[in-house]
């Protein structure tokens, strides 16, 4: 169940509910999402993440009912902060496990793909020159 | 009661997080959007621009999509979640 929330997350504390008991786990792709100190050759002190809730959490859902579909994973998770960052802070955890690593690492990359199309989150960043909201992925 | 939400960079050059409206019938999105600017004062060009997608009910929708009488209408400037 994708979570948005303000707060940091455990990642090993997520890892672990995620694999349970499940022995067929062989793998455990991981990708996390930091906030960058640094923006078209200006530092970035913070950033500031807002979303659309009620449709964010909804479509992170069905990112992950999607890729358990598409790929052959037995489980995956994904979780997005928003509010103030700090650079260096987590933004964004996911976790993909599976028997085999080749499907999990293909999930995990396809549901960042898929997160930044789809999922309605934005992030301003402070920089010296001033805040800016950021439009599209680099 | 129909109601408009507006985030992010939308949000902040229309000075409101969102505005809500009387429907007596459905009206395409797209005219939801223009009744929706005049009856606000937000500028046209800050809720109709090419740049924007648009959710009803929160699932992104075309202009031609029809907006009922207690649906909510999202604003949404390019998305920039991730990293």
């Amino acid at each position: 169940m994708a979570r948005i929330q303000t707060d940091d997350f455990d990642t090993g504390g997520d890892i672990r509910r995620l694999t349970g008991s499940d022995y067929r786990v062989g793998g455990v792709v991981i990708f996390i999402g930091v906030a960058r100190g640094a923006s078209r050759g200006e530092e970035i002190a913070r950033l500031e993440f807002e979303c659309y809730p009620e449709m964010a959490e909804k479509e992170m859902n069905r990112l992950e009912e999607e890729a358990r579909a598409k790929f052959d994973i037995l489980n995956c998770l994904i979780v997005h902060r928003i509010g103030e960052i700090m650079a260096g802070e987590n933004i964004v955890l996911i976790i993909v496990t599976s028997a085999h690593r080749a499907q999990a690492f293909d999930a995990c990359e396809w549901m960042i793909d898929e997160l930044k199309r789809r999922v309605p989150i934005w992030k301003k960043e402070y920089a010296s020159s001033g805040a800016r909201w950021v439009e599209g992925h680099p | 009661m129909t109601r408009l939400r507006l985030f992010a960079a939308v949000r902040e050059k229309a000075g409101m997080d969102g505005f809500d409206l009387i429907l007596t019938e459905p009206l395409p999105l797209r005219d939801f959007l223009t009744l929706a600017a005049e009856k606000s004062g937000i500028s046209q060009e800050v809720i109709m621009n090419r740049y924007l997608l648009y959710a009803v009910n929160g699932d992104m929708r075309g202009l031609d999509f029809p907006v009922g009488p207690s649906d909510e209408v999202a604003v949404l400037p390019p998305l920039s979640g991730g990293v």
